[in-house]
Order: structure tokens, then sequence, then C-alpha cells
């Protein structure tokens, strides 16, 4: 394969050209309650090209290998307009030349277990979920992608990857009355099948808050402190600062860039956050990124101050900053983005006792739920929260929205928790420009964190 | 080559069904007033589903070069499949709808060029200190639908788009404004036009008391409401018993100034003959003067609740989606029933208000139960004036109350996120501000 790439990439006219194929194969059994809505094991495969030429840059996708060349011509041939057209010639940093194989090899390689494990692993943990009184729907799914890929570039790189990761997750639905409440839960994560097993407390315990929610009441709107859970903060992490740090969302926002120039001091002294694609334990690791560049660990927030961003190698050059191996794909339909890897925020020394008892009138927020960013703008739901009052936790509650600005409550982050974790669900949307690619491999962590004020959005 | 398939796969199975996919897409895209990229795409993906013993199977694949490998994955996924209460679509007369243009096949990049160069330099003369950025695009679809009861659905869809954006200085939203049809257009003087104005709305910043107060709704921010509804409607929140809707058919649910259409027919964006099982579609109201009509069904979920699918499997999905995933409910192209206002006098006849163009964090509302609780973007009113853009401003409430109290419907209607709709100005929300 790779010999095929290299021999199309010596007839490109462009001045670089690189070209990613991929065979991708995924296994999928989803049931809801006992009804078994899934179970398939699909392949897709194509490729990606990538011209610069004159500073200007075009891509392109193909499914069928017979279209590669057409594909390729016409892609050297837009990266030509394009250059015509550009003021700003674009460029990439310089990376070392990398050739041969980079293969993931797990202990307890998923790909290697037997099918009907899977699914009796599956039902093991629906059938303790069903039995939760007023849970009433359960659906869950064990998820399998693997993909193999092959990368070339017209500068002398050639490499065969995987990326392979695994996940089993339920939403668990619960009713009483009218009031009909979620949660979700999800383990795996990694590129090995053993964390897959003994998580049945997890997932019960989810199941029961899942009950409890129906007669929880809703919280309150208005502005308060909050410690959020390890799933919460990193969630926050990843959504209001993260997406920031992916330099090419700062290409076209030079308003932006000038509030997060490096140095700049964007928190306490306490916040240290890292995006570290090494980590291979956490969802996000992977060994190199989709144009040929080695994953590595890089410093965000050194001490409240911004110390470092996640590039491509086109802004890395054009920001002159360090190359960092964000740039990756979700399939061959798609081109690369700067993506987090496994963006976390390091531990701190505060327990978690020590958090609750320095809220007078505040909540805690537990489990993540979805969230979204634009800019410095930031929203995502919490699965459950309890009410501190006086420093203790009190009652239950369900329907929690929270809302910042990220500077704002960057600087608002009081206390760091000793007890980092990373979530096992990764899961990541954005376009970049493009479409939407949903990434699986994306990692994200934190300790428990105490934010002094943050907007919530009630149903009250 | 997919009759091909199929009939090989009938030498293996009882029933089968083949859904292929081909696109072709070109795009150019502005960052920040210069040319970033021209994209291109060429490719496809095939699903097939089979029933062997009543058991389900399913197999999915980029293209259909490799039948062999579809075939075992089928055979695989049928071994263990549960067993289907429905039968592939046996449809073989579909209405015919307008949903393709020769000339928007035929669209040459160096006129999408030449519409966002005539646009920048538009917006330039007035706001020349921004980061503009510039989207056209053409898109082209062939789907195939082929199954063992006979059905032989076929359709091409192309879409021409134009997306004007910036992000606004010191806040970390964008405004933006867009054109899609499914023909190449003249230059879209009143896109470029209305994004101005748009723009020039943002320069303060307001953040509204925390109170009740009216809420005029953008058509791209009525997908909340829409996806809320529909999923109150969808076969399988019925079929879970978890809708909110359970026992509202033919009931009051929202205000009489709301009429809800799935209209795939008219000749729009979004015009389909058949779903993503080759089931045709149909036009008819889902609420009527506010009164709840109709359900979206698919196959699945038609045969567990004792009735035909409505047409409205879509291999859709809030996120993802796309060839190899399953259908699910969704409505094949939706239509508000425009009223007699008009966006400018709604924000003339407001106090205090505000205008809603989009909110954050939707899909981790509640929404399934008509829950909405979102970081607001929008304008804030007051005095009949838009005053500037929203800042830390949530939004919460729930459409079964907030849509009870519509004041009134626009008579411009456009095209938002799974349909067309007017302005909607609904009476009284929860703004969360100050």
């Amino acid at each position: 394969m790779l010999d095929k790439l290299e021999t199309a990439i010596g007839s490109s006219k462009a001045d670089y050209t690189d070209i990613r194929y991929e065979e991708n194969r995924r296994v999928t059994i989803s049931y809801e309650n006992r009804e078994l809505r899934r179970l398939s094991t699909t392949t897709s495969r194509g490729g990606h090209v990538r011209c610069y030429a004159n500073g200007g840059k075009a891509i392109h996708s193909f499914s069928r290998m017979e279209d590669m060349e057409r594909g390729l011509s016409q892609c050297a041939a837009d990266s030509q307009i394009v250059g015509s057209h550009r003021k700003a010639k674009l460029s990439l940093a310089p990376t070392e030349t990398l050739r041969g194989q980079l293969l993931l090899s797990p202990e307890k390689d998923p790909r290697k277990w037997p099918l009907d494990e899977k699914h009796e692993l599956l039902k093991h943990y629906r059938d303790l979920l069903l039995y939760i009184p007023k849970v009433v729907v359960v659906a869950g799914a064990y998820s399998e992608w693997h993909s193999h890929r092959w990368f070339v570039s017209s500068e002398g790189t050639a490499i065969e990857y995987d990326l392979l990761i695994t996940n089993i997750g339920f939403q668990i639905t619960a009713r009483d009355g009218n009031v009909v409440e979620k949660t979700v839960y999800s383990v795996g994560g990694r590129d090995d099948y053993s964390n897959l097993l003994d998580r049945d407390e997890e997932f019960l315990e989810r199941g029961r808050i899942a009950a409890e929610l129906t007669t929880a009441d809703q919280l309150p709107a208005g502005n308060f402190p909050v410690i959020l859970d390890s799933d919460e903060a990193s969630v926050f992490i990843h959504e209001a600062f993260g997406h920031l740090s992916e330099a090419d969302g700062l290409q076209d926002n030079p308003a932006f860039l000038a509030k997060l120039q490096i140095g700049a001091e964007l928190g306490s002294g306490i916040l240290n956050v890292t995006d570290d694609g090494t980590i291979l334990t956490a969802p996000g690791g992977h060994l190199v990124d989709d144009e040929g560049v080695r994953t590595r660990r890089t410093e965000l927030i050194k001490k409240g101050v911004l110390a470092g961003r996640m590039h491509s190698r086109e802004t890395a050059a054009e920001f002159s900053e360090e190359l960092s191996g964000n740039m990756r794909a979700v399939g061959p339909k798609f081109t690369p983005i700067v993506r987090m890897s496994n963006i976390f925020i390091e531990r701190g020394t505060s327990t978690f006792e020590e958090m609750v008892s320095s809220i007078d009138h505040g909540y805690y927020l537990v489990g993540a739920k979805g969230g979204q960013t634009s800019g410095d703008a930031f929203t995502f739901g919490a699965q459950y929260g309890y009410e501190i009052k006086a420093g203790k936790l009190g009652r239950l509650l369900r329907d929690l929205n929270m809302s910042g600005e990220l500077f704002e409550t960057l600087q608002n982050i009081s206390m760091i928790g000793d007890d980092l974790r990373f979530a096992e669900r990764g899961g990541c949307g954005k376009g970049g420009g493009g479409p939407m690619q949903l990434n699986a491999k994306s990692g994200k962590g934190a300790p428990h964190i105490k934010i002094n004020k943050v907007t919530l959005g009630g149903a009250k | 080559m997919i009759e091909k398939l199929l009939n090989a796969s009938l030498e293996l199975f009882d029933d089968g069904e083949i859904y292929y996919k081909e696109e072709v897409n070109t795009s150019v895209r502005y960052g920040n007033w210069d040319l970033r990229n021209i994209s291109s795409n060429r490719v496809s993906g095939v699903m097939m589903r089979v029933k062997k013993q009543g058991k389900l199977g399913i197999a999915s694949a980029t293209t259909l070069d490799d039948p062999k490998t579809l075939l075992e994955a089928a055979r695989d996924s049928a071994k263990h499949g549960n067993e289907i209460p429905y039968s592939f679509s046996q449809a073989t007369g579909f209405p015919q709808v307008q949903s393709y243009s020769q000339e928007a096949t035929n669209y040459p990049t160096a006129k999408m060029i030449e519409m966002c160069e005539r646009a920048k330099e538009e917006v330039r003369e007035v706001l020349p200190d921004i980061s503009l950025n510039i989207t056209m695009s053409k898109e082209e679809e062939h789907i195939r639908i082929a199954t063992s009861g006979g059905t032989r659905a076929e359709q091409l869809i192309t879409n021409v788009d134009f997306t004007i954006s910036a992000p606004i200085k010191g806040a970390g939203i964008s405004v933006y404004r867009f054109k899609s049809e499914v023909a190449p257009f003249e230059y879209p003087a009143e896109v470029v036009r209305g994004f101005i104005r748009r723009y020039r709305w943002t320069e303060n910043a307001v953040t509204p008391a925390t109170k009740r107060m009216p809420v005029i709704w953008d058509p791209v921010a009525l997908y909340m409401f829409a996806l809320a509804l529909c999923a109150g409607i969808s076969g399988e929140e019925l079929v879970k018993k978890t809708s909110p809707l359970m026992d509202k058919h033919e009931k009051q649910i929202l205000s009489d100034k709301i009429t809800l259409v799935d209209d795939p027919h008219s000749p729009r964006v979004g015009a389909r003959g058949f779903d993503d099982e080759g089931v045709p579609t149909e036009k008819r109201a889902l609420v009527e003067r506010g009164v709840l009509r109709s359900f979206l069904l698919d196959l699945r979920t038609g045969a567990k609740l004792g009735a035909r699918s409505s047409g409205n499997g879509f291999k859709r999905a809030l996120f993802g989606g796309g060839t190899s995933a399953m259908p699910t409910t969704w409505p094949a192209n939706l239509w508000i029933q425009p009223g007699d206002s008009s966006l400018d006098e709604m924000i003339a006849g407001l106090d205090e208000g505000i205008f809603l163009t989009g909110g954050m964090g939707f899909h981790s509302s509640n929404y399934t139960q008509g829950h909405i609780a979102v970081r607001a973007i929008g304008f804030a009113i007051a005095k009949g004036r838009i005053t500037g853009r929203l800042e830390n401003t949530m939004l919460s409430g729930n459409i079964y109350e907030d849509f009870k109290h519509v004041r009134a419907v626009s008579k411009e209607v456009e095209l938002g996120s799974l349909g067309y709709y007017p302005y909607v100005l609904v009476d009284s929300m929860q703004v969360v501000g100050k």
C-alpha cells in the first residue's frame, strides 16, 4: 500500500502532497432493553489527499482506489488556484521524516476477543440495570473501532499506524408518573479489553440515581459557587478552554488570538492544564497524528499562564510555535483538523471535603451531559447535582445546565482537588470549517474543582 | 451492481434491502478575508439489511466493489440478530419531487470564488475591521434503494450553499447568514446585507435582567423547538413510552397559531420522494392550529405500534448519522405555517425582550421532554429597538408550556435546520441574566 501511495504522489504537480488511506472496522452491539437493535461488523475504506502549491491549499477525499489519481490531479490544480488568490501564503513547519510501522500492541486485544463474550458482557450490565425499580429503558452498546492507516508525504514520510478504542456505555431512563429522567455511564476508552470488565457497581450506582432523579427537585436559576466532579470538570476544560487552544480555530480570528498570546495570565497560580496524547490508557492516546507528526505532551497552562497550544504543521508555521502532533481526522471522508488528544487539569492539593465545607450556598454538579462552546462562551449540562448549604451536601437535583465566560471562569477556579481522573468515554464534535467530525479518540481528565461563580440555568 | 448484490443476497437470505449513496461536492472557503482552501469529495457508502428466518442482519461498506465481504458480514450479523416485526419496503410508486439541478452539478468553482470575492468587497466597504469568513459549496447526492420486495427508489439531490459569517469582536460567537438552494442562484445581496445589518447590532453587549420576557425565535433557532417536538412525536419515544405526548393525540399541545407540517414534496432544499427505507414520504400536518395530529413512524416503530411507516425513517442522528446508521424517525422536511407579522414589527412591538438566533448546549437539555436550557445567542430588545448582543444570558423553559402562548408568527419564512420556519414571537420565557 505504501508503495502504491508513494507512486501516486510522484505524479503530483503541487509543491507538497500527502495521501492518507484507511481501512476501518467497527463492531457494534446495541440493545434497547431486551431488544437487540444492532449487531454488526462494518468496514469502510477510502483516502484523503492534501496539496499545497504557491502558498495555497486544497483537499480531496475519495472512496474508490480507482478515483485516487483523478482526485489527486484535481486537488493539485485546486491548490494552484488557491495559491493564486491567497495574499498570506501558507507553509508547513518542518517535521522529522518517519518511515515504517507504528502499530499498537494491547495486552488484551479486543479484536481477538470472541464476539459472543462481548455480547454476553453487554447483556450482563444491561440486566443489572433493568432490575432497578423505576428504570424503564436501558439503551446500551458495545463499540469497538479499529482504524488501520497508511500515510505518505512528498517529503519522504511513509508510515503505517493504527487507532483502536472500545467502550461499553448505557443510557438509563427512569420514569415516575410524568417525570422522565436519564443518566449515562460509560466504561472502556482504551485499546485494551480488560478495562470493560468488573464494572457492575459503577453502572448500578448510575442506574439508581436515574431512578432517584424522578423525584428530585429542579434547580433554581441564578449565579452560584459550584464544585464540579471530575467528569464535569474535564468537560469544562475540554469544551471551554481546550477548543480555544486548538490553533486552527484562532487562525481566522485575530481578535481572539490577541487575547490568547503565550504568556497571557488566564487563571490563578494553582491551575495547570496539559494535553498529552502519549497517555495510551486514556481515550485520546495515539502514536502519530494524521500528518505524520509524532504525538507528544504539550503544556497549555502553567501556573495560570498560557504556555502553549495545539497545532498542525500549517498553524505551527503561521504562529512560529512548536509542533504538537494534534492534527487528526476521524475517517477517510475527512481532512485532519487540530484536535485535543488527552486534555486534563493537573492534580491539585485540596480534598473534596475541604471544597464542600468552603461553600455556604452552592451546588455540586456530577456527571457530564454534553457541552458546547463558541469562542469564550460555554454551556454544558450535568446529569445531576446536589445542593450545598452551610458547608454540607444536601438534596439531589435534576435538569442542570451551566454556562459562563471562559476567562472569567478560569480566574474563578479557587480550589483544585487531589483526585485526578480521566473520563473513559471520548467523543468530541468539531467542524473546523468543514463537516462535523465526531472523534471517539478524544480524552479528557480533571480532579474535582471549585468555581466561585457560574450561571446555572435551571428549570425553576 | 446493486441488482447483482441484491440477487446474491437472496441466495442466502429471505429478504434484503440495499441502500447506496454517492456524493460529489466542492466547496471554497474564505477565512479572515483570504481564500483558505478548496475542498472536494467523491465518496460513497452502502448499507445492506437482510432478514433470515425473521432475524435482522446488517452490513455496511464504502463501495459495492467487494460484495463477498458484505454478504459475509450480513450473514454473521443475522446469526445473532433479533427477530424483527417488519418487512423491508415493497413500495413501487413514489411522489415526484424537484430536488435536482443539472446547473448545480456543472456549476464551476471559478463562479463560486467570484461570488465570494464580490461579497467580500461589499462587506469590506462598510465593515473593514472584522474577520470575514465565507464558504460556498455545491453538493450532489445520488441515493438508490432496492429491496427484495420490489422497491427500486432513486433520487438525485443537489444543493448550492452560501454562508457568510464573522466572529464578534471581544466575544466568542459569530454572526452568520446563509442561503441554500437546489439550483445555483444570483449574487445573494439580501444575505450579505442581512449579515451586515446583524453584525452592526452586535456593537454593544447587553445582559438582560433575570425575569420572564417575550422571545422572538429566529428560523435558525427554531431547530430547538423542532427537535424537542419531533422527539415527542417520534416512534422511538412512543415505543419506549417516554414521550410526553403519549396521550395527547388530537389534543391542544401548542398555541393555535402554530401549524407544523411535514412537507417533503414542495420543491425546495430537503425535498424527498421516499425515506431512507424506500417508503414513500407523505405531506401531512403534525400539529394543526396547536392540536397534535400525527406521529413520525418508520418501519420498525410502525410495526411495534401496530401502524404502517409514515415514511419518516432517516439515517440521521443528533450527531453522526450517515449511510451505515440504522434509520430512526425524523421529519422529512418541516414547514411552519407563516402568519401575518414580520420580524421588524415584532421587534418594534416589544418594550423588553430578546431576539434569539441560537442556543448553546441544547443537546444537554432534557429536550425529549420538551425542556430547553441553553446559553442564549442573539440580541436584546428594549423599547422597540435592538440594543445589542446578548452576553452571559441563559434561556430556559419547556416548549409544551411556553409555546402555548405565541403572540405572533411572521410572513417571512426561511430555511433552518430540518425545515423552513417563520419568525415566532413567544409571549414569555425564563431569561437568566443579571
